[in-house]
């Protein structure tokens, strides 16, 4: 790990990515042991089995109007403090492929992708690299509200 | 959140595990399944000595378009003043005391939805179920999709 690190990039769906906070990270689980839960929104079907908690798992595709993974093969388990309470929450983000971590710099800034209008409600801001504009996450608003998905 | 005074029945179907008020059984009854003319088992069956409808849900609380005749049993449920029936493989008490309830993470709650929390029991995830919300839901447009038990 690179002392600069700050942000971690991850691919949420082919050719897309998004980021979050490199302190934001617990662990890459590989193979998740997830549960369906009935009724469930689409971008939150399942609760992922991560040492002996039942944490909420989110696929960002379905949220901007693409197709959930085929099969979760990986997990980016993150953790976050409830804005309602200051509580310790942990969750878990799909992905289509490994993570990995890289230095963003204010001069990256820049405005959120005009594809969904779920952005502003779960990203805290946005980084230009090369060209694509990549969403940081909102982990507060992603795991603590319910969100509407894109028809 | 813990309830813990409450009875729950453990009851699972299509893998799906759903901890039922004990109290809102009214029996259990062996799968009969009734048959009509071509032989076709028809989507709900009617319990005559219950006199209720008897349904076949899938793991997505989806009801399902035919009963499904792998189940083993039918548990009689009384919501309000509703009596239904869902096939189920097994029915058992709730294997642990005093058991932890969890609610559901805030992004997947849905108002309407019979599922508010749930309860890890041994190696399985267990979901609390609101009887009256889930008769509420099997006679919901959006509880019937196209589907084969």
């Amino acid at each position: 790990m690179n002392a600069r690190h700050n942000a971690v990039l991850f691919e949420f769906t082919s050719g897309r990515h998004a980021a979050i906070g490199l302190h934001e990270v617990a662990e890459l689980v590989l193979s998740p042991r997830l549960v369906n839960v009935p009724l469930a929104p689409g971008h939150c079907h399942s609760l992922c089995i991560w040492q002996d908690r039942a944490i909420p798992f989110v696929e960002l595709a379905p949220l901007i109007g693409q197709r959930s993974l085929e099969k979760a093969s990986l997990a980016l388990v993150v953790t976050y403090f409830a804005q309602s309470n200051g509580e310790q929450r942990w969750g878990a983000l799909g992905l289509s492929t490994y993570f990995r971590m890289m230095s963003i710099g204010d001069d990256a800034a820049c405005l959120l992708p005009q594809d969904s209008s779920a952005w502003p409600s779960i990203a805290h801001s946005c980084f230009q690299l090369v060209d694509e504009k990549v969403p940081i996450l909102n982990l507060d608003a992603l795991f603590e509200q319910r969100l509407q998905l894109i028809p | 959140m813990n309830t813990a005074s409450a009875g729950y029945a453990l009851i699972c179907f299509d893998g799906l595990n759903l901890l039922i008020d004990q109290h809102a059984i009214v029996s259990l009854e062996n799968m009969v399944m009734a048959r009509d003319g071509d032989d076709e088992v028809k989507a709900s069956e009617v319990i005559e000595e219950n006199a209720c409808e008897v349904h076949s849900l899938t793991a997505h609380l989806v009801v399902a378009n035919k009963i499904d005749a792998r189940c083993r049993y039918i548990v009689v449920l009384q919501a309000d003043e509703q009596r239904f029936g869902i096939t189920v493989d097994s029915v058992q008490s709730l294997p642990i005391k005093d058991p932890k309830l969890h609610s559901l993470p805030a992004c997947m709650s849905i108002s309407k939805s019979p599922i508010k929390a749930y309860v890890q029991v041994e190696e399985r995830i267990a979901f609390c179920c609101d009887v009256g919300a889930l008769w509420c839901h099997i006679n919901s447009s959006e509880s019937r999709h196209e589907c084969e038990a």
